[in-house]
């Protein structure tokens, strides 16, 4: 479950300090960090994203060859790097240049020399984002997995989609440097709808809708996973989703009382998404 | 700790002693390697600033400068030299403050103290 970090720099006391430092922190609290990679410019770096796993990039901007702005470009505009979170770490003070690299696609900056706490802070910030910009990655996922997999079309929230009685409610768990459960609750209609088009079934019973929101949920948190942590191999143990059908109305109104949870508009019907973090 | 003054370095002062500067407890075996890779930028600033001097590519030489004194106050930094890296941030605002015939003698007097430091951080770890 360790996350790799590479740092680029062209000083090697550089790295080696950045080593000792985040190998500091990872000794009284476990940040997760596994293997540290190292690149001595950007060329050397763009080498080493497109060979090996990478999970987080710590980078100065002067080196020679290759500097950091021009190799953050090239990384974000990659679509198999693009989401590889990159902290800036450096001595440059200009705050428009600072500006230009968060618009790139930064996630944060560090001024050198940085202590052990604002290295802690940014690597908590990037491993637990916020639950807001959680939810909003998980609806995202689900989007995404209703038009990949059901064909089913996402619609703007309106007053006249249907809020569901008798509901199917699916979880399913995933443990990893982020741990917790994602929720779908959708209506026993919408389910059996979802279940023609991803098992392409004519006539659906209860247990053909339970099977295809359980897949809708397996698919949803395997898109969802790569999104909170850049690469998900090894790192996630996702336990077997499960279905629970509830008859009371009432649940519905409960599942979407939470802050936490989200409502999408799927062809007229309601579905709801919830996310559960544990740690 | 009281913070040193290395204003000297821009109005042609007082620095202080060389042999004051703070080497953080907890270093350990970086500082080998500081006391290793700043000797070998300073021999770099020497002859970049002797370059620069003899009116040698004065451009690129003294794009060079700033990277070197860039890299020195980055290292400093890093390992918690921080003496060290306000000499250079002064070192860094004197070269663009001057004209550039008291550029070299300011940078060969900012080497010249530095490898003094560094030498001393070299005696005191062979006597640890």
């Amino acid at each position: 479950m360790a996350l790799n970090v590479l740092i680029v720099d062209d000083s090697s006391l550089t790295r080696k300090a950045i080593k000792r430092i985040i190998g500091m922190i990872n000794e009284t609290t476990d940040l997760g960090i596994g293997q540290f990679l190292e690149a001595g410019n950007g060329c050397e770096a763009l080498k080493i994203v497109n060979e090996s796993h990478v999970d987080l990039i710590l980078a100065d901007l002067n080196m020679p060859e290759m500097g950091g702005a021009e190799m953050i470009h090239r990384i974000k505009n990659n679509e198999s790097t693009k989401s590889i979170p990159v902290v800036v770490i450096s001595t440059e003070s200009k705050t428009v240049r600072i500006k230009e690299l968060l618009a790139e696609g930064v996630k944060n900056y560090l001024h050198k020399p940085f202590t052990p706490e604002e290295f802690k802070a940014i690597v908590h910030e990037l491993w637990n984002k916020t639950t807001a910009e959680a939810v909003d990655l998980l609806t995202r996922a689900l989007s995404q997995a209703l038009e990949t997999t059901a064909y089913s079309m996402i619609m703007p929230i309106d007053d006249d989609m249907v809020i569901p009685e008798k509901t199917m409610l699916a979880e399913i768990g995933f443990m990893g440097p982020k741990s917790g459960t994602i929720q779908i609750l959708a209506g026993v209609q919408l389910s059996k709808v979802l279940a023609e088009n991803i098992a392409g079934l004519s006539n659906v019973d209860d247990k053909n809708a339970c099977d295809a929101l359980k897949e809708l949920a397996n698919i949803t948190c395997g898109l969802f996973l790569p999104m909170v942590v850049s690469s998900t191999a090894d790192l996630f143990d996702i336990t077997i989703p499960t279905v629970k059908v509830c008859d009371n109305s009432e649940q519905w109104n409960e599942f979407i009382a939470v802050q936490d949870s989200c409502v999408l508009n799927i062809e007229g019907h309601a579905v709801a998404i919830k996310l559960v973090i544990e740690n | 700790m009281q913070t040193k003054d290395f204003s000297g370095i821009r109005n042609n002062g007082p620095l202080p002693s060389p042999q004051e500067v703070t080497v953080p407890n907890d270093i350990g075996d970086l500082l080998a390697d500081y006391i290793e890779s700043i000797g070998s930028q300073l021999e770099n600033l020497e002859g970049t600033a002797l370059a620069y001097e003899a009116g040698n590519n004065r451009q690129a030489n003294a794009a060079k400068v700033r990277r070197i004194l860039h890299k020195i106050k980055g290292e400093s930094g890093m390992v918690g030299i921080d003496e060290m890296s306000d000499f250079c941030h002064q070192a860094e605002d004197a070269f663009e403050e001057f004209s550039e015939d008291k550029r070299p003698d300011m940078l060969l007097r900012f080497k010249d103290w530095a490898c003094a430091a560094i030498q001393n951080m070299a005696n005191q770890m062979k006597c640890n």
